[in-house]
Formats: C-alpha cells, sequence, structure tokens
C-alpha cells in the first residue's frame, strides 16, 4: 500500500511535468488548429540549454531558448497556414520536419549525453512514505501556471480577444482584432510552458537531445485523453497518462511495461470519441 | 502511344535497372544503389497508402522494421530459410498494418497522422525492450545472405527489380475499377460510402497492401545488410520517406522513385554529420513549399512560362533602340 501510495506521489510531479506540454497544445490548437507537433523540441532545448548554464541563471536561459523556438516555429506555421493551398497534412509534415532539424541541431550542439540539472534530488520522507521534492516543484509550477492561464483567458481583456480568436477568427479579425498577432502570442507563451517542462524535467531525471519526439507524444496524449476542452481538462489529462506510466512501470513485466502509455493513446485515438477536428486554421 | 503512356514510371525504372546490371559500379556505388532501391521501394509503399488512399502514415519504415525482424528472427534464431522469412515478413508487416489500419482509418487527417506516430513509436519501445527476442538495442548480427543473391551488387539489382514489379503492380492498381474506388474514397469518402463502397475494408486492404510491400523492403534490407537493429529503420526515416513522396509527388507512381533518389544521394553529399538532418530538413522545407505537388507532378512548363512572364527586362535590352514592344 505504501509502496503504491509513492507511486501516486510519483505520478503527480510527472503528471504535472506532461500537463506542461498538454497546455501548450491546448491553447495552440484552439487559437490556430494546429497540433504542435514540435512542442517537445521547445521543452528539449530549454531543458538542455538550462542544464548547460547552470542552476540560477540556467531558468532564464532556458526559459528564453525554449520561448524563442517557439517564436521561430510559430511564426513559420503562421506563415505556411496562411497560404491558400495549406492543409492540415502539411503542417503536420512541417511539425515534423522541425522535430528532425531540432534533434540534429541538438545534437550538434549538446551532443549525445544526457544532461541533467541537480539540484532537487532529495525527498521528504514521513514515515514510510517517499515525496521526491521534484513532486512538489513540479505540482507546484504546473498549479500556478494552469492558474495563470486561466485567469489570464477568463479575466482579462486579452483573454476575452484570445478566446474570440480561438471560437471565430475571421469574426473576430472583422471585429479588429489582431488575430495573427494572439496566435502568434499562443506559440510564444507555449513555448513558455513547454521551457518548464523541460527544465523540470532537466531537475527531476535528464534530458537528450532525442527526448523531443517522446515528449510530444506523451503531451499529445495527455491533451486528448480527456478530449480538447482546454487547459484543465489537459491537466487531468496529463496525471492520467503519468498514473497509467508510474503504474505499469511498477507492476508490469519490463518487455511491455514503457509502451503502456503510447498504447493508451492509440486505443483512445482509436475509439475515435476524441477525433480532431481543425475548427480554425491560421 | 496510348498504350504505353500508363506505363511511363515502370518503364523509366527499367531503363534504370537495365543501366545498373550493365554498368560496372564500383562497391561504393553499388552499395548507394542499394539504399537508394531500398529506400525507393519503401517510398513507394507508402505513395500508394498517401498518394492512392491519402493515408498518412509515420510508421512505414516500422512496418519495414517488422519485416526485417521476422525475418532476421527466423533465419538466425530458428536457422528457417531466407525464403520462409520472406513470406513471414510480407505475412506479418501486412497483418500488423491491417489490423491497425482496421483501428484508425476512419479518424480525421489529423488524429490519423499522429495515430500512426505514436504505433511507431510504441513499436520501437517494444523492439528495444524484448532483449531476448529482438536483441534490444544492440540487435541482432549474423543475418544470413539470400541464396543465389550474393554481395551488394546483385542485391541492388535485386532490389530495383522488385522496385519495377511493384510499380507495374502500382500502375495496374490505380488504373483498376479498385483505384476508381480509391480515388472516389479519396476525394469524398461519404459519398463512396453511398455508393456502395466499403471505405474502411478498401482502405485497410489498400493499407495492408502498402504495409506488406514494406515489409518486403525490410526482408531485403535485413538480407543485405546482414544486421538488424533498432536504429536501422527508425522513426526518422519514416519522416523522411513522407518527405521523399510529398517532394517527388505524392499521386504518381515515380514520384516516390524520383524523391528516393533524390534524398538518398542528397544524405550522401551534405556535409556535417550532426548538423546534416537539419541542412537537410531546411532544404526539404524550401522545396516541398516552393512545389506543393511534388517534382514529378509540378507542370514545368507553366512554371518557367510563369517565371518568363515575370522576367522583368534587362537594362541592355530597355535601352537599345531596336527592342520592341511585343504582347
Amino acid at each position: 500500500m505504501t509502496q503504491f501510495i509513492n507511486f501516486l506521489f510519483l505520478a503527480l510531479g510527472l503528471g504535472a511535468v506532461y500537463a506542461l506540454l498538454a497546455i501548450p497544445l491546448s491553447v495552440v490548437f484552439s487559437t490556430t488548429g494546429v497540433i504542435d507537433v514540435a512542442v517537445g523540441v521547445y521543452a528539449t532545448v530549454a531543458g538542455l540549454t538550462a542544464a548547460s548554464v547552470g542552476l540560477p541563471l540556467g531558468l532564464v536561459a532556458g526559459a528564453g531558448a525554449g520561448m524563442a523556438c517557439a517564436g521561430v516555429v510559430g511564426g513559420l506555421y503562421l506563415l505556411i497556414g496562411s497560404r491558400p493551398k495549406a492543409d492540415v497534412i502539411l503542417l503536420i509534415l512541417v511539425g515534423l520536419l522541425v522535430l528532425l532539424i531540432g534533434t540534429s541541431v541538438g545534437q550538434a550542439v549538446f551532443g549525445v549525453d544526457p544532461r541533467s540539472l541537480g539540484g532537487l534530488r532529495s525527498a521528504f520522507t514521513p514515515g514510510q512514505l517517499i515525496i521526491p521534492h521534484f513532486v512538489l516543484a513540479a505540482a507546484a509550477v504546473t498549479a500556478v501556471m494552469l492558474l495563470a492561464v486561466l485567469a489570464l483567458l477568463h479575466k482579462t481583456r486579452i483573454g476575452e480577444e484570445m478566446r474570440a480568436v480561438a471560437s471565430n477568427p475571421q469574426a473576430a479579425g472583422l471585429c479588429g482584432i489582431n488575430v495573427r498577432r494572439y496566435q502568434f502570442a499562443a506559440f510564444v507563451a507555449g513555448g513558455l510552458l513547454a521551457s518548464a517542462a523541460g527544465i523540470l524535467l532537466g531537475v527531476s531525471r535528464s534530458v537528450a537531445y532525442n527526448s523531443s519526439l517522446v515528449l510530444t507524444l506523451l503531451g499529445f496524449g495527455a491533451l486528448i485523453v480527456l478530449g480538447i476542452r482546454g487547459p484543465a481538462r489537459a491537466v487531468a489529462g496529463g496525471l492520467a497518462i503519468a498514473l497509467i506510466e508510474v503504474l505499469s512501470v511498477g507492476y508490469l513485466p519490463a518487455g511491455i511495461a514503457t509502451a503502456m502509455p503510447l498504447v493508451f493513446i492509440l486505443v483512445v485515438l482509436a475509439s475515435g470519441r476524441f477525433d480532431i477536428h481543425a475548427s480554425s486554421r491560421p | 502511344m496510348t498504350y504505353i503512356r500508363p506505363y511511363a514510371a515502370p518503364l523509366v525504372v527499367a531503363v534504370a535497372l537495365v543501366f545498373l546490371t550493365i554498368l560496372p559500379l564500383s562497391a561504393t556505388q553499388a552499395d548507394t544503389s542499394l539504399t537508394i532501391g531500398t529506400n525507393a521501394l519503401l517510398a513507394l509503399s507508402l505513395g500508394l497508402a498517401f498518394g492512392q488512399g491519402g493515408i498518412f502514415s509515420g510508421a512505414q519504415a516500422a512496418f519495414g522494421a517488422v519485416g526485417g525482424y521476422a525475418t532476421a528472427i527466423a533465419t538466425t534464431t530458428w536457422s528457417l530459410s531466407p525464403f520462409v522469412g520472406l513470406v513471414l515478413a510480407i505475412v506479418l508487416a501486412a497483418a500488423v498494418s491491417w489490423a491497425l489500419a482496421r483501428l484508425i482509418v476512419r479518424l480525421s487527417p489529423l488524429a490519423l497522422a499522429l495515430a500512426t506516430i505514436v504505433f511507431s513509436q510504441m513499436l520501437t519501445i517494444l523492439i528495444n525492450q524484448n532483449v531476448g527476442l529482438t536483441g534490444g538495442y544492440i540487435g541482432i548480427a549474423g543475418i544470413p545472405r539470400i541464396p543465389g543473391i550474393g554481395a551488394t551488387y546483385r542485391a541492388q539489382i535485386l532490389v530495383w527489380a522488385i522496385v519495377l514489379l511493384v510499380s507495374i503492380g502500382y500502375v495496374h492498381l490505380r488504373d483498376s475499377i479498385q483505384g476508381q474506388a480509391l480515388r472516389t474514397i479519396r476525394h469524398d469518402a461519404t459519398l463512396a460510402q453511398s455508393l456502395g463502397i466499403n471505405v474502411t475494408a478498401r482502405l485497410s486492404a489498400l493499407f495492408a497492401l502498402s504495409g506488406g510491400i514494406a515489409g518486403l523492403a525490410g526482408w531485403v534490407y535485413a538480407h543485405s545488410r546482414l544486421f538488424l537493429s533498432p536504429q536501422s529503420l527508425p522513426l526518422g526515416l519514416s519522416i523522411i520517406l513522407l518527405m521523399m513522396v510529398v517532394v517527388g509527388g505524392r499521386t504518381t507512381v515515380l514520384g516516390p522513385v524520383v524523391g528516393a533518389v533524390l534524398f538518398t544521394l542528397l544524405q550522401d553529399w551534405l556535409p556535417g554529420q550532426q548538423l546534416q538532418n537539419a541542412l537537410f530538413g531546411l532544404i526539404v522545407l524550401i522545396v516541398m513549399l516552393a512545389f506543393p505537388a511534388g517534382i514529378v507532378a509540378t507542370d514545368w512548363r507553366a512554371v518557367v512560362r510563369q517565371a518568363a512572364r515575370h522576367r522583368r527586362p534587362s537594362a541592355t535590352e530597355l535601352n537599345t533602340p531596336t527592342a520592341k514592344v511585343t504582347t
């Protein structure tokens, strides 16, 4: 039982990280209709940069690098999406290309060895329980980020305009809202959240140049398992995916354990209940 | 002429095959030809699924890996003949892709694309983790050669012969009544359904065929490289195969083959080990955006005409008194 509860804490920490990848996917998808396959690249770049620079300054450097990547890629998506013949497939291909380029550049700049940030390796041990400090940090960061995003979207003028862009870009444009600026902002803000995910991973485990794809897929899984209905669901989805991962690694044979989150994502996709239809386009 | 025209693509492949057979290739050239041929076969299988059925597959190299591992395990662990391995490779890869297609083929393009990528990653993890069966990260070495097809030189002839056969089959399928049905599905699945076409069954069958051909490519790979690891046919290759098909021309037969030739040569020529994929990605991005229909399907005469119209008259032309304004 104690072991199970320890697993739950671990899942909370990991789930918080996955949620930080799912929130940007959610915000970007609702404002632009793009599933940003490159989101894992921002996290990886941020994590690697932070680990290379070192702790106090690395946080800023990592976040900056991640947001810069997100800005460049977001600009690319918007540029291509505005072409008359652009379709969903083309945008997915562009995302995959960015993933390929990001992995290659990451390997050239940071080398093949995984990097990690020291700092939060210790744990609370009340009784027989083990609560890593990282779990508390991750949960706190994600909670603050989620609240900030929700407050921004629902309590401010900017959020109101952003939601207008999400629900109907053409009408929003006619009302004098600068649609492109908001779509671009969604990418950059998403880059910040993804950077936080990358840095947290660097603190708790390690990040390598080829982590991008797995991070994207786990974030995507978190986004869809409970349906694409905004940031709060994405966070719950992240926790669900992490729970499956932790429990299967804990209790299933090693041959299939690490594949279980992906099996779960595939099953959810195949059920067709949460099919993704691009509602609005950049 | 009207009888030959549909077979233009197989004809080009046949001419290439003749040249590859009679030219005295060096060992390096034969090796490059083998890589191109294997990639062309994989790209052709993807072109079939993507161009004819509109199924975006990010798992084509993974189906190749299924075929490759099937034959590798059969011939090394169980000491079976490579020809038994051939049957296993095709059947297993076709079965896996059919099962996957049954599950996901009716999803929206975005969900379908991501589902295939998730599947591919899942397979990579399973290959890595089941060390007893697949050798894990280390892979399987000592895969036997195909009897009668010894060195690289013969293997590259074999793979191009297979590419030729597959491209002939592709043309037949495209121009048959089945091809018509697939075209209808591609344009409007609901309309196709209303005409009595079983969309899921047709697309799954097409995807199984495509997966089977990929499995065949995996078989050739395993028995010509004699070594197979999770890094042999990785997800990155699936992405590059997609680029080959899109840049070459996704609706054409020759497009994937042309894409495979260009991309493999480009990868050989580009400098830099680690940054290679980055340079490569940038070039592909630019070409893909400039010619969205693909190199083979682009109307080059129209492009040239367009370019000529936009070209400004040069200074000498303007200053020459004899220059006349023509319309």
